[in-house]
């Protein structure tokens, strides 16, 4: 597994956007399988990367947004955002909770699933119209009025606390 | 047939179109287009029943009559739609659980329109 660490404007972030989403559809593949240890996996490995990503805009990107982009766009307030991540990690939790209590002897599992898989659709809704509120204002905006350095040594930054979670995600 | 029995017979439709879609997941997926295929017939009749008895019904008001024209319109829709996609299914076996995990995402959309439908029918 290899997080994307080639970020050379904000962007660039929507890669790791494209990363998270890969885990979550190979994680629906192992809840049709009935692989549920799979699936728990895959989850607490976005729940740890979505933290990080998470605080990565909520301690650098959301302040310098607050103070260079002004007037803020409309569809692009910083509560938007805030409130977005709370319910993003809400789910992912919620998931965990759920699967975790699974096991071959869960009674209508098939029809659990299928009802889990209705909840995931909700999900996959919000974390698509937050991806798309993101690209379009914050990161866009970012891009237009920070300066290059300032730009990279953010980028920078965000790739190194990245780096420092690989001890964690490796024992998993 | 009489509101009540619509709506029951829509509530016994809705159970069972779900119990199908986890016999996808058991990837007997011919035994699961068998009967959706039987789902969608029952549904596709009980809806254009209703379609029928609307338009002879004086007690509803016209605009809640055209809401429910218009549910079960897009009902019937996609309906159409999940029968010209399951039997892909079995077309090229076995399938993706990619294309499985997309019908079941179809079918959300198909059950949270019914079940909107089944809320406000139930208000009569």
């Amino acid at each position: 597994m290899k997080i994307p660490d080639n970020y050379h404007r904000f962007l660039d972030l929507n890669k790791f956007h494209v990363f998270i989403d890969r885990i979550f559809f190979q994680q629906q593949i192992d809840i049709m399988h009935k692989n549920f240890d799979a699936a728990i996996d895959k989850l607490k490995i976005i729940q740890i990367l979505l933290d990080q990503h998470i605080r990565d805009e909520e301690e650098l990107l959301l302040p310098l947004y607050t103070k260079f982009v002004s007037p803020i766009p409309l569809g692009g307030a910083v509560e938007f955002y805030i409130r977005e991540h709370k319910q993003i990690v809400r789910y992912i939790s919620d998931f965990i909770d759920k699967i975790s209590m699974w096991d071959g002897n869960t009674k209508n599992i098939d029809l659990e699933i299928v009802r889990l898989f209705d909840t995931y659709y909700k999900f996959k809704h919000l974390v698509e119209h937050h991806d798309t509120r993101e690209d379009t204002f914050l990161y866009r905006y970012l891009d237009k009025m920070i300066e290059k350095k300032q730009k990279r040594d953010v980028l920078n930054l965000i790739v190194e606390r990245q780096n420092r979670l690989l001890d964690q995600l490796n024992g998993i | 047939m009489e509101y009540n029995e619509y709506l029951e017979e829509c509530r016994q439709l809705f159970k069972a179109f779900e119990k199908s879609q986890g016999k996808m997941l058991t990837f007997s997926i011919e035994a699961a287009v068998d009967e959706f295929k039987t789902e969608t017939e029952l549904l596709e009749s009980n809806f254009r029943k209703m379609q029928i008895m609307l338009k002879n019904k004086k007690e509803i008001e016209p605009k809640q009559k055209l809401l429910f024209e218009k549910q079960i319109l897009r009902l019937l829709k996609f309906l159409k739609e999940l029968s010209t996609l399951l039997p892909k299914l079995i077309k090229n076996p076995p399938p993706e659980a990619k294309d499985i995990i997309f019908i079941f995402e179809r079918q959300h959309l198909f059950k949270n329109i019914f079940k909107k439908h089944l809320a406000d029918f139930s208000k009569i």
